[in-house]
């Protein structure tokens, strides 16, 4: 379904250009979960942004071919780039405590985005978004549609990030780090709903980790990248048991927060802190402002 | 969000204490209240009755306290100069102010917010470079250089503005107002313009940097990787969220505008509390300069309660936490 071949990734700077990604090559099956696993750094962002037409720029595609069953996706318009985001390829991100309009409810968010991409009123929408919230194993969808985000545990917000994934029926979804931002508890169950996700509606994941445990969990293929660089590629039982593997030498620190042991300050509760913009950070704002007048 | 709103008023209701104070202390200890009032031929026996009657010999406390009272029964004394009542004058002074604060403020949103949006969406085109360099030049001006150019160029030159006064206005019960004729808006246009300039630049500048921020935010990449159509991701999405600390900001700007538009009321003889307080200062009229300055302090604090609520209005974050 999905076939990346030879894709090199450039940034063009100051002092020469930089390749992020060089001659990387992966595909993945309908319904398979691709685990893309490596260091900080390694390029595996970069090659989720550049699937889903989403590099930063300067960052630009310098070679190889992208193909999303017959469709060549490096010929696409940006027009028609934007309309296969979502309808074909959707994405996940790593921080669901950041990845939610704060002023909009779930149901706005949800129906907006069916509706974006299939003519239906917003009574079947918001139907079809109630069903897929309790498909994903959110309780009593039909009155907790309306909240908003931060109305949300972490973990229950991941699974709303996950049905604004899907609701639009992807054939491919890039899950960048899903659950590093998560605790322990609660990203097991979000692994899991993934792996039922693949199974029942024949989704195929581009799961992007630099946590072991996750590949080794719920991955059927993996591609181990290093530098910009594909290490090693193949079944993810393969590749894990083969003694000479650098997967060892992969340190796990990443900036990643912490698992629940590091107490009740740390991790999403701080992210949420830092995101919720607090109204004394305005005034500290308008203390500068008043400065440069 | 009760206890919110509370904290607000407790806070209000200490800032409007400590103004009033401020103002006491001017009417009491910047000259000699008694001298002002009398002539040189009252005997001084009169004066210290006078001053006696006056309760100029009380503790300072229940001086205070008896200020205080006096303005909220909406009793602000006599003026020195006019011998009229200051509540009278000020109250005749505020409409022209405030329409002019008002108008500024009009035309400093819509021009301010739609090109920062498009500034923010066009970071390196040739149109958002032209506009940068303008705000610069419109921000290092001082307002009443800008004043003097606009009456030189549209007043002076074209002679297609009046430059002075407020034109025609039309008394609506106590209240006039320039908004009901023609000649009152075109008096109006000049000083307007003056006023809004630097809350303009200052409006575009900042929907620029929290759009773009906000354009760089998480939830507006996921929205994009969705396919939600561009206009709504720049309207109803990054919008919406910038406005939440433009808003604040925005709303404590609007009551400078009003306080300091001393300098554009003064450059175009605009009959506003700003030109009263002008006067007042040249006579030393102390009681007017006084309640000049609490009225200002109790606009800003009203324009602070009404920035809160809407800051609320917008953000769901600030609403009360109710689980779901
Ligand atoms: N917008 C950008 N500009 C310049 N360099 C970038 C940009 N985005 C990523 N890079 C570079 O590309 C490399 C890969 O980044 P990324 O794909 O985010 O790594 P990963 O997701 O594996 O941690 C990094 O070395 C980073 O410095
Ligand atoms: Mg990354």
């Amino acid at each position: 379904m999905l076939t990346v071949e030879n894709l090199t990734v450039q940034f063009p700077g100051r002092h020469g250009t930089f390749t992020a990604v060089e001659d990387v090559s992966l595909s993945i099956a309908p319904g398979e979960i691709h685990g893309l696993v490596g260091e900080s750094g390694a390029g595996k962002s970069t090659i989720g942004a550049a699937i889903i037409g989403l590099l930063q720029p300067p960052g630009f595609v310098a070679g190889g071919t992208l193909h999303l069953g017959d469709t060549d996706l490096r010929s696409l318009t940006p027009t028609q780039a934007h309309a296969m985001r979502g309808a074909r390829i959707s994405m996940i991100f790593q921080d669901p405590q950041t990845s939610l309009n704060p002023l909009m409810t779930i149901d706005d968010q949800l129906i907006e985005t069916i509706q974006a991409h299939e003519n239906v009123s917003s009574s079947e929408a918001r139907t079809r978004a109630v069903d897929l919230l309790e498909e994903i194993g959110i309780e009593n969808a039909a009155k907790r549609i309306k909240a908003y985000p931060h109305q949300f545990s972490g973990g229950m917000r991941q699974r709303v990030v996950i049905a604004l994934a899907l609701c639009t029926n992807p054939e491919l979804i890039i899950a960048d780090e899903p659950t590093t931002a998560l605790d322990v508890a609660v990203q097991s169950q979000v692994l899991d709903l993934i792996r039922r996700l693949a199974q029942t509606r024949d989704i195929g994941f581009l799961l992007i980790t630099h946590d072991i445990g996750v590949i080794a969990q719920i991955t059927d293929n993996v591609t181990v990248l290093r530098g910009g660089k594909v290490m090693e590629t193949g079944p993810t039982d393969k590749v894990l048991k083969a003694p000479e593997h650098p997967l060892h030498a992969i340190p796990d620190g990443c900036g990643a927060p912490a698992g629940p042991q590091a107490g009740p300050l740390s991790g999403p509760r701080q992210r949420q802190a830092r995101h919720c913009r607090p109204r004394r950070e305005i005034r500290r704002r308008c203390r500068g402002l008043a400065a440069w007048r | 969000m009760a206890y919110f709103i509370l904290k607000r008023l407790v806070q209000s209701v200490f800032v409007m204490l400590a103004v009033a104070f401020l103002a006491f202390s001017l009417f009491r200890f910047v000259g000699d209240p008694i001298s002002q009032m009398t002539g040189v031929e009252t005997s001084v026996q009169d004066q210290d009755r006078l001053r006696e009657e006056l309760g100029l010999n009380d503790p300072f406390v229940v001086q205070f306290y008896r200020f205080t009272t006096d303005m909220l029964r909406g009793d602000f004394g006599f003026s020195y100069r006019t011998r009229q009542p200051v509540g009278d004058m000020i109250a005749s002074r505020i409409p022209a102010t405030l329409e002019l604060g008002i108008v500024a403020l009009l035309i400093s949103l819509i021009v301010g917010i739609p090109s920062g949006v498009y500034t923010a969406l066009r970071p390196r085109g040739i149109a958002t470079q032209a506009i940068l360099m303008t705000t610069l030049v419109g921000v290092s001006i001082p307002t009443f250089v800008i004043g003097i150019a606009l009456i030189f160029l549209f007043g002076v030159q074209l002679g297609w503005l009046p430059t002075f006064g407020r034109g025609g206005t039309v008394d609506l019960g106590g209240w006039t107002t320039s908004f009901l004729t023609v000649d009152g808006w075109r008096a109006l246009i000049l000083p307007a313009i003056t006023l809004g300039v630097y809350q303009l630049t200052l409006t575009m500048r900042l929907v620029r940097a929290e759009m773009m921020e906000v354009m760089r935010s998480d939830y507006i990449r996921f929205a994009t990787a969705r396919g939600i159509p561009y206009r709504s991701l720049h309207y109803r999405h990054a919008l919406a969220n910038t406005m939440v600390p433009v808003i604040t900001i925005i709303g404590l700007q609007f009551g400078g505008v009003i306080a300091f538009s001393i300098v554009t009321e003064s450059v175009f003889q605009w009959p506003g509390m700003g030109l009263l307080f002008l006067e007042s200062i040249r006579f030393v009229d102390i009681p007017v300069m006084g309640v000049y300055l609490v009225v200002i302090a109790f606009f800003f604090v009203l324009v602070n309660m009404a920035v809160d609520l809407l800051y609320l209005a917008i953000d769901p974050r600030l609403r009360v936490k109710e689980a779901a």
